[in-house]
């Protein structure tokens, strides 16, 4: 039971929480369809990419910040249409264009918010276990190597498919399936330092 | 056979996908009603750092006139009474003795060639030099081109490297500064040079 158990997570490993949509070539056509218009200044077309990737991005700010900030994710996607006339669509998905995006957007906001006057005493606000879990998480994920760290979070945050991250990181899915093991591995370890 | 994943690994899948799922969903319509209004704001218009002011126009015309009316002025004050100011070459004797700071002792003659006997030198640095070393200051074989009126101290290709006099005459390996003697000479002698 146990064991059968176990093994249903190890093969469910290589479709994570993604909503299928990128392993299908229509949804990748469609999605380039889009990406297009949106270049020409279609507002209509940006406003599908914005409902298809705002989910990915919000958590990956959260994630990224510890908070909700709805101004970042707006950020993001402010940055995003501002800069489609440079965006070239080499194969690699949208959603790994706004990755590098979101990341830069959560630096600035990181150090925004060092810059801002620090309190005297900290706000009496209860941390939600979800967010310590997070926080946790999030931490242990900081002391991982680069790509190591870019495949979780690819992955599990984004929610792309193997191929997409191997089109991300110009790698093969097979090379991108040993990194992810080798990530979740060293994050097992990591973790287990910590507590 | 199928490598058997880390079940640590499997764990932190299992705890990530749970973490990642409890995240809240965002109000995708009203995110989206919110961001479509700032991009239909226009972009801040880009101003140029030195825009072009009337006030430095007129002060680089005022400078530019300044400077053409100065030498205009220039020119009338040097010219504007019909006479041209003639510079006359200045012709100098070919005999005249150059003076100066950087003028040279004028030429006396040419340098000694015959056997010379040492009191008759009186000038070590400027007359033949190259004895043989063996003759005990008693006279020169005038054999050899003079060097002490180079007098530069810089290195010729044809000096001795082991020569020390400064460009006085001497070429041989002794220390006299210019007394004449080119070998290397008994010290006993140097002072019956001068």
């Amino acid at each position: 039971m146990e064991v059968s158990a176990f093994q249903s997570s190890a093969a469910n490993i290589s479709r994570v929480s993604s909503d299928g949509k990128g392993d299908e070539p229509d949804g990748r056509a469609h999605e380039r369809a889009l990406v297009a218009r949106a270049k020409d200044g279609d507002r209509d077309a940006f406003g599908a990419l914005y409902r298809e990737h705002v989910g990915a991005v919000a958590r990956l700010v959260r994630f990224r910040l510890g908070r909700e900030d709805e101004d970042a994710v707006s950020e993001v996607f402010l940055r995003a249409w501002r800069g489609l006339a440079t965006y070239r669509d080499t194969g690699v998905p949208f959603a790994a264009w706004l990755y590098g995006i979101a990341r830069h957007v959560a630096v600035d906001a990181l150090r925004a918010s060092v810059r801002t006057e620090p309190r005297a005493e900290l706000p009496d606000v209860e941390v939600e276990p979800m967010t310590a879990e997070l926080m946790t998480l999030h931490d242990a994920i900081e002391q991982l190597p680069t790509e190591q760290r870019q495949v979780i979070e690819l992955k599990y945050l984004v929610g792309m498919s193997n191929a997409e991250v191997a089109a991300a990181m110009d790698a093969s899915p097979g090379a991108i399936n040993a990194k992810q093991w080798r990530a979740l591995k060293a994050l097992a370890d990591v973790l287990e330092e910590r507590s | 056979m199928t490598l058997q994943p880390d079940p640590a690994a499997v764990m932190v899948h299992e705890r990530l996908e749970r973490a990642v799922a409890g995240m809240p969903t965002p109000d995708v319509e009203a995110g989206w009603a919110a961001l479509a209004a700032q991009l239909e704001a226009p972009l801040a218009p880009v101003v140029p750092l030195r825009r072009p002011s009337r006030g430095r126009t007129v002060a680089l015309a005022v400078a530019a006139a300044m400077m053409l009316a100065g030498s205009a002025f220039a020119a009338v004050a040097h010219f504007g009474d019909g006479r041209a100011t003639h510079i006359e070459p200045v012709a100098t004797p070919v005999g005249a003795p150059v003076t100066g700071p950087h003028a040279h002792a004028p030429f006396t003659g040419p340098p000694h060639t015959g056997p010379t006997a040492d009191h008759d030198r009186t000038d070590g640095g400027s007359s033949a030099t190259g004895g043989d070393g063996s003759d005990s200051g008693a006279s020169d074989d005038g054999t050899s081109a003079s060097s002490g009126d180079d007098g530069d101290g810089s290195a010729k290709p044809g000096d001795d490297p082991n020569d020390r006099d400064q460009g006085t005459g001497n070429d041989g390996e002794h220390e006299d500064h210019g007394g004449g003697n080119d070998g290397a000479e008994d010290s006993s002698h140097s002072g019956s040079e001068h």
